[in-house]
């Protein structure tokens, strides 16, 4: 009888979902909770936490570091959302096309950075960037005239364009991928009609690819926005660790990181990070809403 | 009936899964990426063990560390049969060893016997009212008198010895003798820091390069000619003093060099880069500032520098000014060890023995604490340092051995603030963007420090 009593079709679905659930509520909702907690306190020492209240909330408002790793990650994320839309949309429909020569070799070929490691990347291009005179970026400068610098020491501007470079290098493949998946759920008789109706290629582009490629377009630009709020692993070691140099390369994770790692400094560090997560959160109901997302019948 | 088994059965499995995952017992298993030894069985026939081996634990940061403390426990093994220990080591990077030990020391539970912490971090662990490492005065204060007190001296809180270094970390200049042969100067001759000024004047006239770089981000090279200059981060209370004229001048002098070309800053931020190797290597420039276990990164990295590097005391603000120490890695025992008078003596051997102290410079290249090594065959024996240096090296630390002082670099918890601080945003400011002027900057750190909780 009790056997029967637990495996009932009531029970078992939540048995079935108890593996996520626990993984969930040990892993996700308890550290989310315990950080939040920690927010207010102070860790001296090893183990011992005094109660602050609301002081790391309040200084967050002064530190002049969080300034520039917030712009730094707006700036880098706004970047990468431009440059990897534009240039991911522009390849995939070049790549789409029958007529596009060895179209195979190129899609694999742009894909492959994405298989990379971001240690291996980084320290290619940190040394890419390097102030020496024999870089390859100091080298080709030099071919129009410029002198060699130290471009990851050099402006904020910079700082974020040896970011944005990079990562797009790394994943530039991979929204290719989407633009081309996306491309390919276009229905050719939608084209045809619009060769009928006499639309040139910019009104096919305009009327027809774009509308298509909605659902994909959304996609793309949330998941690179949240990327590129929560980017750390491109700046850690594009600059080594977590000194980058007035702040060039700051961003808010990584920022959180070295205050939490690099000084133990966990409260003000669980602050930051309460604030980012409610920041993530009204961005999110943001796009719930720009987007439409959720609604169904998001189509074209 | 069966199916319903079955599906019960793995539905436990997986729910029991990630519990069972972080029950395993701590130290049986490395981490991912770290390197796990044994050193039980080291020492051929006659070191063979004959007791049961006690397990030991050892954590790092630094690779050699490991190979010196795996000699280490060979020695000890070879020498007490009767005692013997099995050492396991683990190295992680920097940022990641220092959080797991302060997890697995809030958590009271996991914690390794040995561990090496980073003097700029030992601070962070060494608060009022918290014990977490034992005191060392039973393995340090019989042979107190052979060591360098100032570097014994950084890891003393209220009277204990809770650390216990690698090395000296004798701040020490190295010049490119073809350079300053081709601008006719002597290194000799430099005494002062406005001689090396002059100096480099002269080498940029005759060869177009600068005397030295100046890091924009990393603080040592700073620090150590701040301390020389009776500056510091911190006095020995703990309170900021970052923003003293001292150090100031410090950076003004910087900043003169930088105006007339006879300094640049440094190609990578620092001079522990790829960057720098290749530009240091190619005569970049004719000398670089450091402390003496910088001299592997030359035998290493910069191997066609060998016979063109002279190794000498850094030049002075004014006579008699004292040499900041501060070694650079202290090695603490736990007090979750359960094991402690044995990982003590065990500690001891590997350091403080005259055997284990030469053992530091020929395994690792360091300057060891213990001074009466330094004059002996131990350090005149050929090797890869004295092949590429000459064999008179240690003269340079003898000759300055008088004139050491213990910084205040594990004053204040607020140091690795403060590192933090002067790495990332005061040297750029001052020295690369030029967006403030020395003081100035300085004021905003220790403002900042000062609202650091």
């Amino acid at each position: 009888m009790k056997k029967k009593k637990l495996f009932t079709q009531k029970t078992v679905p939540y048995l079935f979902c108890a593996p996520f659930l626990l993984s969930f509520f040990i892993f996700l909702l308890y550290p989310m909770l315990n950080m939040i907690c920690t927010s207010v306190f102070n860790l001296q020492g090893v183990s011992t936490y005094v109660f602050v209240g609301a002081d790391h909330y309040r200084r967050l408002l002064t530190d002049p570091h969080i300034v520039s790793a917030v712009l730094n990650s707006i700036g880098f994320t706004v970047g990468i959302v431009v440059v990897n839309v534009v240039f991911a949309m522009l390849l995939a429909i070049l790549l789409n096309n029958r007529l596009t020569p060895l179209r195979n070799v190129f899609r694999s070929a742009l894909y492959i950075p994405a298989l990379t490691s971001i240690v291996v990347a980084g320290i290619f291009f940190r040394l890419f960037f390097a102030g020496n005179a024999d870089t390859p970026l100091n080298l080709l400068a030099g071919l129009f005239g410029q002198s060699a610098r130290e471009w990851l020491y050099d402006t904020k501007l910079t700082g974020i364009l040896a970011l944005v470079f990079t990562s797009t290098w790394r994943w530039l493949g991979m929204n290719l991928l989407y633009f081309l998946s996306g491309l390919q759920t276009i229905s050719p008789e939608l084209y045809d009609a619009a060769y009928v109706d006499g639309a040139n290629a910019w009104q096919k582009f305009r009327y027809v690819t774009l509308p298509g490629l909605r659902p994909i377009l959304v996609f793309v630009i949330t998941i690179l926005t949240y990327g590129g709020l929560r980017m750390f692993g491109e700046s850690y070691v594009l600059w080594r660790n977590s000194n980058t140099p007035g702040d060039i390369g700051l961003t808010i994770v990584l920022y959180i990181y070295r205050t939490a790692f690099g000084q133990f400094d966990m409260g003000y560090a669980s602050a930051m990070s309460v604030v980012l997560f409610a920041f993530l959160m009204v961005l999110n109901a943001v796009f719930i809403k720009v987007f439409g997302i959720g609604k169904g019948g998001t189509g074209r | 009936m069966k199916k319903k088994t079955i599906a019960a059965l793995l539905a436990a499995a997986l729910v029991l899964s990630p519990v069972m995952g972080c029950s395993s017992p701590s130290g049986e298993s490395a981490a991912p990426g770290s390197a796990a030894a044994s050193a039980a069985d080291g020492g051929g026939d006659e070191a063979q063990p004959s007791g049961e081996a006690t397990p030991l634990t050892f954590w790092t940061y630094v690779e050699q560390h490991t190979e010196f403390f795996i000699d280490a426990a060979d020695t000890w093994n070879a020498a007490h049969p009767d005692e013997p220990i099995e050492l396991s080591t683990e190295t992680y990077p920097v940022p990641d060893m220092h959080s797991k030990l302060l997890v697995t020391l809030q958590s009271g539970d996991g914690a390794p016997d040995i561990v090496d912490v980073n003097v700029a971090r030992f601070s962070d662990f060494m608060q009022e009212g918290e014990e977490v490492f034992v005191p060392l005065n039973d393995i340090i204060e019989p042979e107190k008198e052979h060591f360098l007190e100032p570097v014994l001296d950084i890891y003393k809180y209220n009277g204990n010895y809770y650390g216990l270094e690698y090395h000296v970390g004798a701040p020490t200049i190295f010049y490119n003798t073809e350079i300053l042969g081709a601008a006719g100067v002597k290194p000799e001759d430099i005494v002062t820091w406005e001689d090396f000024h002059e100096a480099g004047k002269k080498v940029l006239e005759a060869t177009g390069k600068p005397m030295i770089t100046f890091d924009v981000s990393d603080m040592w090279q700073s620090y150590i000619m701040m301390c020389m200059n009776g500056g510091d981060y911190f006095d020995a209370d703990g309170n900021c003093i970052i923003d003293s004229e001292e150090n100031a001048e410090v950076l003004q002098f910087m900043l003169d060099m930088l105006a007339d070309g006879t300094a640049v800053t440094t190609p990578g931020g620092n001079i522990h880069t790829e960057e720098f190797y290749g530009y240091m290597a190619q005569g970049g420039t004719a000398s670089l500032l450091e402390c003496f276990w910088y001299l592997n990164r030359f035998t290493d990295y910069m191997t066609e520098l060998s016979g063109k590097v002279a190794v000498a005391s850094p030049p002075v603000w004014e006579e008699g000014n004292t040499y900041p120490v501060f070694g650079g890695t202290g090695t603490a025992i736990t007090v979750q060890c359960e094991n402690q008078d044995l990982a003590k003596r065990f500690l001891a051997e590997a350091k403080t023995s005259e055997e284990g102290a030469g053992k530091i410079w020929t395994v690792l290249g360091f300057d060891p604490l213990r001074w009466d090594v330094w004059d002996t065959d131990v350090t005149k024996e050929q090797n890869k340092f004295t092949d590429y240096f000459g064999e008179d090296i240690f003269d340079v630390v003898l000759s300055m051995k008088d004139g050491y002082q213990k910084s205040n670099i594990t004053a204040s918890p607020k140091f690795s603030a403060a590192s933090n601080l002067v790495n990332s945003n005061l040297l750029f400011q001052v020295l690369s963007e030029k967006s403030a002027s020395p003081q100035d900057a300085l004021n905003a750190i220790a403002q900042e420090i000062e609202n650091t909780q």
